[in-house]
């Protein structure tokens, strides 16, 4: 390469990172930092790619119910239906609601008798669940069909032991394949029960070294770019 | 492309990521190195870590950008039926002590000129390979 390609490139690089300099997440000011608001961004398209999913494979129709706003959350919370949510039918029957940023009552939980108010260990946040139609509060494990975590990092094995710990609290590990309420998508059998499905989606194709893992223990990996 | 130019350039976009705010960008790409074949690691040369800069900054950079919110508002329209009004917008409810307080998430940026500009760069140099 010639010293003038090399200064060149150099200077693309500096050049063009210097006028996006006002948007880079440091510079953002925000009262979340931009990379948390970066997540919700991605969490936004993987909703968009299950809905098209629930639409296209399973034959489900969907319905916004409660404004026309999609409201992501900071923070997890019980169902509150003041928040809009997509209802799921097949046919004119509703198969199931689905919210985001939702705590639901750990497996852990109730083992321990299920007791009120959950606190601490006794529930954990899913970034988009689809549940059970008509609950309240925080739904049990067993009210879980689709359980959904969304990362978009570099892929860890941090994050897989994380993982395995959360479908720990969600479901016993099945001898056999349960079927779950899918006819196809995303999985009609699970090795799990109850027969909920735990799925990670995650922007780094690494992602996939780590399914055959998984799959022992009813999760699904999904490479997704937004 | 001397194993010196390569590293020149590699050095140079880390440090004008960092400089411009973009540091996360050189942690991510840093994590993917880290979580890559560790037997393949020692025998990287100056040359392909540079080209493995560039191709997975350019990847997160791309799961960052806003470049197609619109798209996405309209891929929700067009599956299901609302009771109100279509999706207008998507947002994000922030913690507060009073009222709430939502972000709307277009104002997040894209970076479709840095990942149009490090694509050329990486064409350029599989070029001089």
């Amino acid at each position: 390469m010639t010293a003038a390609s090399l200064s060149r490139i150099k200077s693309k690089i500096t050049t063009v990172l210097q006028q996006s300099a006002n948007v880079s997440p440091s510079r953002v000011r925000t009262l979340l930092p931009v990379k948390s608001l970066q997540g919700k961004l991605y969490e936004a398209h993987v909703l968009a790619s299950i809905c098209s999913n629930l639409a296209a494979k399973e034959g489900c129709s969907l319905s916004l119910v409660g404004g026309n706003k999609l409201v992501l959350k900071q923070k997890g919370s019980p169902i509150d239906r003041s928040y809009p949510y997509f209802e799921i039918k097949r046919g004119k029957v509703l198969i199931g609601e689905l919210f985001t940023d939702i705590y639901f009552n750990t497996l852990s939980h109730f083992i321990k008798g299920s007791p009120n108010p959950p606190t601490h260990g006794d529930f954990h946040e899913l970034d988009i669940a689809l549940l059970k139609p008509g609950l309240k509060g925080y739904p049990s494990h067993a009210e879980v069909l689709l359980a959904v975590e969304c990362k978009n990092t570099a892929i860890k094995k941090s994050i897989i032991r994380e993982l395995l710990g959360f479908r720990r609290e969600l479901s016993f590990l099945a001898q056999g394949h349960i079927p779950t309420g899918f006819r196809s998508w995303p999985a009609n059998r699970i090795k799990a029960n109850p027969a909920s499905v735990h799925m990670l989606y995650c922007s780094d194709r690494r992602i996939n070294r780590y399914q055959t893992n998984c799959d022992q223990f009813g999760i699904i990996l999904e490479h997704h770019k937004m | 492309m001397t194993d010196a130019q390569a590293i020149e350039i590699r050095q140079h976009l880390v440090n004008e990521l960092i400089s411009h705010g973009f540091g996360d960008i050189v942690l991510e790409v840093n994590t993917r190195l880290e979580e890559s074949d560790e037997e393949r690691l020692s025998g990287r040369s100056p040359r392909s870590m540079l080209d493995f800069l560039l191709r997975e900054s350019i990847e997160v950079f791309e799961n960052l950008s806003n470049g197609n919110y619109e798209e996405l508002i309209r891929r929700f329209n067009q599956l299901g039926s609302f009771s109100d009004a279509r999706i207008e917008s998507i947002v994000v409810e922030l913690l507060t002590t009073g009222e709430p307080e939502f972000y709307n998430l277009r104002e997040l940026p894209d970076y479709e000129s840095i990942i149009g500009e490090l694509r050329e760069i990486l064409t350029e140099i599989e070029r001089e390979h």
